[in-house]
């Protein structure tokens, strides 16, 4: 077991070393740099502030003045606001992300299993239909259409919560649910599915027969084996609620690091690119890792780091 | 393994308890009602809160609350003594002498001098300080041969001779230079603080300034608080207990918080465009002349704009009055030159005066131009035209339009091309394009700033445009002393920039605001930050 967390720890480190190369190379591509705009600055000042950032040097003598800082952790500073670090900006706001990212990952997890496993015990019935209805529209409604709805009706009309910002609790509410949106619809659909099949298996059967409550086999016998999809889920989804928070935080004036990684590429400020690069990398390749921990726990059949027979 | 398994969900719903349970630390509450405090929207974090860097709106609409030139614009944009209680200005108009007020004092206590704003000004002029603001301080004497590294600090014409005077001596007469110290970037700064601590503009702790409102809380990404400063000269006339700024740039939502009360006003780059129109019906927004223009330019080194006939065919060919009508819908004003109304000089508007010097929507004397134009070159069929323009639903709406406009009317068929703003940005200033989409914004409200752009090889030119005639006329201007006769040179100036065409306008831009009637004396400048100095909210 420790050898394949060795292994893959490696593996993780060549990947994210390839991510920050790629994106390295990619951005220093795009035409337009940091200080294109309509207006222009006069040649000296541009040179003073290339020469501030580094831009002045070759690009392979920058790759190498970046690598070595972030080996040594430092993602440096933004050249769009002025003195404020990479660093400084991913701490201020990672949490901020992490805690609207759980809030809405809790929500999608727990009410999907639930809805989904009500809509299986009353297959074809009539809060199964009204279940998968309101699945699919959470799959075709996107949270940039939910969000604002949430805020007129809730924030202005009803005045019930706030419209945006953050700080309070109250104030992350209405974020979480319409980021939660797409995620619950697909938890509790696959959640479903998985639940027939396996309200259909023969040990199910047996279990009833033997006399056992309802609740104990559902709980111990079905949910544990339907749940093993949803935990596959749990490593994409974590790439869908990411990519998510990017419009969520903005639609909500959430102070998180969603906008980052989009605002950075219009306004080519490459050591946010990076840095914002680098961290959602590692973060997913980091989740990625946990949830194929998590299978090996969970489902016992599954061995980790064992050849397949 | 039963076990393991209730305990894991057990641990997974403290987790996710812990989650939901370390979100309350005091967010954005409602003020209490007798609390004057401005409440806005400044869209997103300020690139800097410096005021040699900052340069964008929103960065020096917080800027200017914390910090007080020398002088300060009026609400008839006429420059007003401000830190400086008197200027005399010598007779041949380059040398100024301010003097400044009895008492004056930092945010923090400390005396402020005339040595702050010489250390300011040159601060700014350091090329070290890469200030994107720096040329705005060009017109004194050395200024810009020391920004570029030709001359020492110590050259630089300004020089407090005491503590309360300041001399500063111009490399030509600028009849515009007592509004230019209005500006943010020639405010003064606490030098103490600014030599210990590098970035002593970047958190709340270290911010010093000498405005009526001083730096309480900067949350980065999230909000400003400022309150009022009780060492401003005159803190008792500020009626305002403090401004915030929160940063919701997502218009719809910041349409609403308005909507709400969580703003007292909003710009129109925080009202949803589908919105504009009827709110302007609705008389909900109020409509002020902005300070820039949307033009277009021509590359005049690739055909078929090497030709000025075609070029003029083109100008002429366009229905100003319905793109501001059908497309932009701000009742805007269709620009008939370059420099748009409102920009008052010591004799008056130079728009009224100028007049309008081209015509709306000629159609037949366009036709004719382009018959012409074409016969001089020997073209049969007009080379491809292909117009450029930065990617935006507004910019391609209207260059549909004006697509549309050539074809029926000039019979020429135009293809359009859009770029991702820094890419098109890119390809103009290199010349790389033949036709395209423009705007100009002014940096301080004299038409010298709008016309010297189209001098031979200027930065903003970028249309390969060079005229001798336009070049003498501005030199003569920035060196004339009668305002009278630079005014004059000035207009000569545009007409030949009408008439030769490698430009033309299309409308004057326009400011929009939402704003609660209950926002009282808040000065608002055709360029530049709002003044939140005597701001008053009305009680009900």
């Amino acid at each position: 077991m420790l050898r394949y967390i060795g292994k893959r720890l490696l593996i993780m480190l060549i990947t994210l070393w390839l991510i920050s190369t790629l994106t390295f190379i990619l951005m220093n591509s795009i035409p337009g740099d940091p200080f294109t705009s309509e207006k222009k600055l006069p040649e000296s000042t541009l040179e003073n502030l290339k020469a501030q950032y580094g831009l002045d040097k070759p690009l392979p003598m920058q790759y190498v003045v970046y690598m070595n800082n972030l080996i040594h952790g430092d993602l440096g500073f933004s050249i769009k606001n002025v003195n404020r670090s990479v660093n400084d900006m991913l701490a201020d706001g990672f949490p901020v992300s992490a805690q609207l990212g759980a809030q809405a990952m809790i929500l999608a997890i727990f009410a999907g299993i639930l809805m989904g496993t009500v809509a299986a015990l009353r297959q074809n019935r009539m809060s199964d239909y009204s279940l998968m209805v309101l699945a699919v529209i959470g799959l075709s409604i996107p949270n940039f259409v939910i969000a604002p709805l949430f805020q007129k009706y809730f924030g202005l009309n009803w005045e019930l919560l706030p419209i945006a910002g953050w700080g309070n609790f109250d104030q992350t509410i209405l974020p979480s649910i319409a980021l939660a949106f797409t995620p619950l619809a697909l938890v509790t659909r696959l959640m479903r599915s998985s639940m027939l099949e396996v309200l259909g298996q023969d040990y199910i059967r047996t279990a009833r027969a033997k006399g056992l409550p309802p609740i104990r086999v559902i709980s111990f016998h079905t949910l544990r084996n339907a749940i093993i999809p949803v935990i596959t889920l749990i490593g994409p989804l974590t790439a869908a609620i990411l990519t998510g928070s990017f419009v969520v935080e903005k639609i909500f004036s959430i102070p998180g690091i969603g906008k980052y990684f989009v605002e950075s590429i219009i306004n080519r400020d490459y050591p946010v690119i990076m840095g914002a690069t680098i961290f959602f990398s590692a973060f997913l390749i980091l989740m990625n890792f946990l949830v194929d921990l998590a299978y090996g726990y969970i489902d016992p059949r599954i061995k980790l780091g064992k050849k397949e027979a | 393994m039963k076990k393991s398994f209730r305990t894991g969900l057990i641990v997974w719903v403290i987790l996710s308890l812990a989650a939901v349970g370390c979100g309350a630390d005091g967010g954005q509450k409602a003020e209490s009602p007798d609390q004057q405090v401005l409440q806005l929207n400044v869209e997103q974090e300020p690139t800097s809160l410096d005021p040699a860097l900052a340069f964008d709106f929103n960065s020096m609409d917080v800027v200017h609350s914390m910090f007080e030139g020398l002088m300060r614009l009026d609400e008839n944009e006429v420059p007003q003594p401000a830190a400086a209680k008197n200027v005399e200005v010598s007779d041949d108009k380059q040398t100024y002498t301010f003097t400044l007020r009895d008492g004056l004092k930092w945010s923090n206590g400390e005396k402020l001098t005339a040595q702050d704003f010489e250390y300011a000004w040159k601060r700014v002029l350091d090329p070290e300080t890469g200030s994107p603001a720096a040329f705005l301080l060009f017109f004194i004497e050395n200024a810009e041969e020391y920004n570029s590294g030709g001359a020492d600090a110590d050259q630089v014409g300004v020089e407090a001779l005491d503590e309360k005077t300041l001399k500063v001596k111009l490399g030509q007469p600028t009849p515009f230079f007592k509004q230019l110290v209005c500006y943010t970037v020639y405010s003064p700064v606490y030098q103490n603080g600014v030599e210990k601590e590098k970035n002593a503009f970047s958190n709340a702790e270290s911010f010093v300034g000498n405005g009526a409102f001083k730096m309480e809380k900067w949350k980065h990404d999230d909000r400003i608080k400022v309150v009022k400063n009780e060492n401003y000269w005159q803190a008792d006339r500020v009626k305002l207990d403090g401004i915030h700024w929160a940063m919701s740039a997502e218009e719809a939502t910041a349409y609403q918080q308005y909507k709400s009360g969580e703003f007292h006003m909003l710009y129109d780059t925080s009202i949803p465009p589908e919105l504009k129109s009827s709110l302007i019906q609705k008389g909900e927004v109020k409509v002020t002349p902005g300070s820039g223009l949307e033009f277009f330019r021509f590359n005049v080194d690739k055909e078929p704009f090497n030709n000025k006939k075609i070029r003029r065919a083109f100008a002429l060919a366009v229905d100003r009055q319905s793109i501001v009508n059908h497309v932009i819908q701000g009742q805007e004003k269709p620009a008939l030159a370059y420099v748009p109304p409102g920009v008052k000089t010591e004799v008056g508007d130079f728009r009224e005066k100028g007049g309008n010097i081209l015509k709306d929507a000629r159609y037949e004397e366009a036709k004719k131009l382009l018959k012409e134009g074409m016969e001089e070159e020997g073209w049969d069929k007009l080379p491809e035209v292909t117009l450029l323009y930065s990617t935006s639903d507004k910019n391609k709406e209207q260059a549909e339009a004006i697509q549309e406009m050539y074809r029926e009317h000039l019979d020429v068929s135009i293809k359009l091309q859009n770029q991702e703003s820094k890419v098109f940005f890119e390809n103009q200033r290199n010349k790389n394009y033949q036709f395209s989409r423009s705007s100009f914004l002014a940096d301080y409200n004299d038409p010298y700033n709008y016309l010297e752009s189209f001098q031979t090889d200027h930065p903003v030119n970028r249309t390969n445009w060079s005229d001798e005639k336009y070049d003498e006329l501005l030199e003569k201007a920035y060196q004339e002393k009668d305002e009278i006769q630079r005014l004059d040179y000035l207009h000569q100036a545009e007409e030949i920039l009408i008439e030769e065409a490698p430009i033309f306008p299309v409308y004057y831009y326009n400011d929009l605001i939402l704003e609660k009637p209950k926002v009282k004396h808040l000065i608002r400048h055709q360029v530049g930050p709002n003044d939140y100095t005597f701001v008053e909210i009305e009680k009900k």
